[in-house]
């Protein structure tokens, strides 16, 4: 997909290519309107466009679960009877399917438990659902700090991307919800942790290894690009691994590296693309592995540190992100060539204790991607990094991702069975609520504080935080509801007495209604 | 019964006596068109086979409030007391607000006052377990489609308002597309299950036609 808009803003997932031109439309009618008007406008035709494309999808899912059930049972020998009772099963099911639908979430539906991410936008903590014992993960975001450093547009985006890219590459979101003071998403649980502990835990990893991971990243990765949508910010902590060893596209970092912090070492464009004097060239042209060893495992004890900071990583970005200039999905092939790199050699290719440093070998990276002698690599995958870290013009993948698979390196990849397959690296849990591939956090915090308001639901929809419409989410799983719910629900049979409060409160109840029906206008 | 007679005589819907609109509607068939595509709403609006109707209005309640809530929050910008003095359906048309508890007698309010007490009284329906029940297993009441067909009704009025008040600015925002979308579904869902009389829906009497031609 070439000729993608330069203009297109900035923003870790970025929207469609469509919908990001309508928001910069230059249309004279707009202008009369204010900016927050139009920010409404915007995420009210989402919504609704979003909701149409669920509600619809919806309808036709659940007949086809009624036709496959009628046609399970007629090529069955039950009796007549029996298949009645089937239908009747499938039925009730639909129906407990759809109050759930309506039903609200919140935080009080959730029980919090371990800390498994913390920063300054908020944290990552596992979390029961009081109702079912499923266990997640909620990502918890303070909205004042979105709004502050210019967030907005990235969680919007990030929930959007999740709500409605359903793959086995990527994170599940269950639920999205807000109160007065944060925004929570509810994800998948993947107790394996990510490539970025795998590889602190392991500093290398074999080519066999190296490859499966490689190549399930790819297939995440096409899977957003098959829906328009640029990470633009894919890096080891990004990768999360199931209890399986299978790997999952997310961002956990809670951080976006391009914001204001940054810009003034951004700005200096001429300098980042000049060589201006020898010493300066000859500093950041100087290898990872040429670095005193204490400190490239001081460097590796601080990136963690940064996964969760407001600045970030800048190492696995690519240089046409890194100089604002146009950039498509192309730029994420650029940060999986670097993330193979780590996997394969110990450290980014570009990486510096210095930030400014980092961005400066990346623009550079003509000049600053090396190999070293050891440890040794193979010539194909040697290959394979050089045509990811290069132009954008020469990448692969820039004329499509089967270019990238064509490679020699994965001779022998079965692409279409990656994930049914046995993973290359298993990780270690135990039972559902293991938090051991994760970093410890202490509870510092404690409870949350219990000043956050809910409601009014509407207003939490609509008007009161303009910047976070149409937050909520609810994708519950009816495949998963149709197995386990075999338990025969127990309906509230016993009667009360009714109190004098409760006939006076249907009777007031009656009496908003009937009066209205009955008040009709003259002819 | 007699103690609340008093509410039975006064109405919060009237016509206003003035000249008849012809302009209007000619002006709304212009983008009467647009919409999202979205697939065969008339087959959408229909009872999945199996389900308990109750089930499905209380779904479909959600989710057109939803709807208006948010398209009605794009225009707070124009839908101002001083631009909007009374809920108003174009020149022929005015709403009062009484909901029969607290206000028992209607009472002419802004546009943007009326659109607050009826959207924070559905929300109150929406919120009353007793109403709308979110527990699994917990029954409707009898009278659950009564509370259904007035907060249709009520719903309705917005999208009047929008239609005949802030259409022009609904396109200015590029928004058509999505009002007629919600529109025309919430139209055809109406009809399938008569929960609006004809006579409330006169306001967008040739709207509606293009919808469901009689």
């Amino acid at each position: 997909m070439d000729g993608y808009d330069a203009t297109v803003r900035l923003g870790a997932i970025n929207l469609k290519h469509g919908r990001a031109a309508d928001f910069d439309s230059a249309s004279p009618d707009v202008s009369v309107s204010s900016p927050v008007t139009r920010q409404k406008a915007a995420a009210a035709k989402q919504f609704i466009e979003n909701h149409y494309k669920n509600y619809l999808q919806g309808l036709q899912d659940r007949k086809d679960r009624r036709r496959a059930l009628q046609r399970k049972v007629q090529e069955s020998q039950i009796s007549a009877e029996e298949q009645e009772e089937m239908m009747r099963n499938l039925e009730r099911r639909e129906t407990e399917y759809m109050r759930l639908q309506r039903r609200k979430i919140g935080m009080d539906d959730f029980e919090q438990l371990t800390v498994i991410g913390k920063g300054a936008f908020g944290e990552v903590r596992l979390c029961r659902a009081k109702g079912t014992g499923e266990i997640f993960a909620m990502k918890k975001l303070k909205k004042s700090e979105m709004l502050s450093r210019g967030q907005v547009e990235h969680v919007r985006s990030e929930r959007n991307l999740l709500a409605e890219v359903d793959s086995r590459c990527i994170v599940k979101l269950h639920y999205s919800f807000q109160d007065s003071d944060f925004l929570y998403l509810i994800m998948e649980y993947l107790p394996g942790g990510d490539i970025m502990t795998l590889l602190m835990r392991e500093d290398i990893l074999s080519e066999d290894v190296a490859r499966f991971y490689i190549a399930e990243s790819i297939l995440a990765i096409h899977s957003i690009h098959q829906h328009n949508y640029v990470h633009r910010d894919i890096k080891p902590d990004n990768l999360i691994l199931d209890k399986n060893g299978h790997l999952k596209l997310s961002d956990f970092g809670l951080c976006k590296p391009l914001d204001d912090k940054y810009s003034s070492i951004l700005l200096e464009n001429e300098d980042l693309t000049g060589q201006e004097s020898t010493s300066e060239t000859e500093a950041y042209s100087v290898s990872p592995w040429l670095m005193p060893k204490e400190r490239l495992q001081q460097w590796k004890r601080n990136r963690r540190a940064l996964a969760y900071s407001t600045v970030g990583t800048l190492d696995y970005m690519a240089p046409e992100v890194l100089l604002k200039k146009g950039y498509g999905i192309e730029c994420d092939w650029w940060s999986l060539g670097a993330i193979m790199y780590e996997m394969l050699i110990g450290y980014p290719p570009f990486c510096s204790d210095d930030p400014r440093m980092a961005c400066r070998k990346i623009v550079n990276w003509k000049t600053c991607l090396k190999f070293p002698d050891e440890p040794k690599i193979s010539a194909e995958a040697k290959d394979l990094i050089c045509r990811l870290l290069c132009d954008v013009d020469s990448r692969l993948g820039t004329r499509g991702v089967e270019e990238i698979k064509a490679h020699p390196w994965f001779k022998g990849i079965q692409w279409d069975m990656l994930y049914e397959s046995e993973a290359a690296y298993k990780p270690t849990v135990t039972g559902d609520l293991d938090t051991q591939n994760f970093e410890k956090f202490p509870e510092v915090d404690g409870p949350p504080s219990v000043t956050a308001s809910v409601g009014p639901w509407r207003k939490m929809l609509t008007s009161k935080d303009n910047n976070f419409i149409g937050y909520t989410f609810k994708k519950s799983d009816i495949l998963k509801s149709l197995e386990s719910s075999d338990a025969d629900i127990r309906v509230n049979g016993s009667l009360k007495t009714p109190s004098l409060i409760t006939l006076l409160g249907q009777i007031d109840l009656q009496d908003t209604v009937i009066p209205e029906s009955e008040q009709k206008p003259e002819a | 019964m007699s103690l609340f007679g008093i509410g039975r005589n006064q109405r919060t819907f009237r016509p206003k006596k003035s000249t008849p609109s012809g302009s209007k509607g000619a002006q709304l068939r212009k983008h009467i068109d647009a919409t999202l595509g979205s697939g065969n709403l008339r087959e959408a609006v229909k009872l999945p086979p199996g389900e308990d109707l109750n089930e499905w209005l209380a779904v479909n309640t959600v989710d057109f409030f939803n709807q208006v809530n948010l398209l009605y929050g794009t225009l707070t910008e124009f839908c101002t007391p001083e631009n909007c003095r009374t809920m108003s359906a174009g020149p022929k048309y005015e709403y009062r607000w009484a909901d029969g508890v607290q206000i028992k007698k209607p009472i002419e309010v802004s546009a943007p006052k009326y659109v607050e007490y009826l959207m924070d009284w559905i929300e109150a329906q929406l919120d009353d377990e007793s109403i709308f029940p979110q527990k699994l297993g917990s029954p409707f009441p009898p009278n659950f489609k009564e509370v259904v067909k007035t907060i249709f009704k009520r719903l309705f009025r917005v999208y009047a308002h929008i239609y005949h008040s802030h259409f022009q600015k609904i396109v200015s925002l590029k928004e058509e597309a999505h009002l007629n979308t919600c529109f025309k579904h919430f139209i055809l869902f109406t009809c399938e299950f008569g929960l609006i009389d004809k006579k409330e829906l006169a306001p967008l009497q040739e709207l509606i036609e293009t919808i469901i031609p009689y």
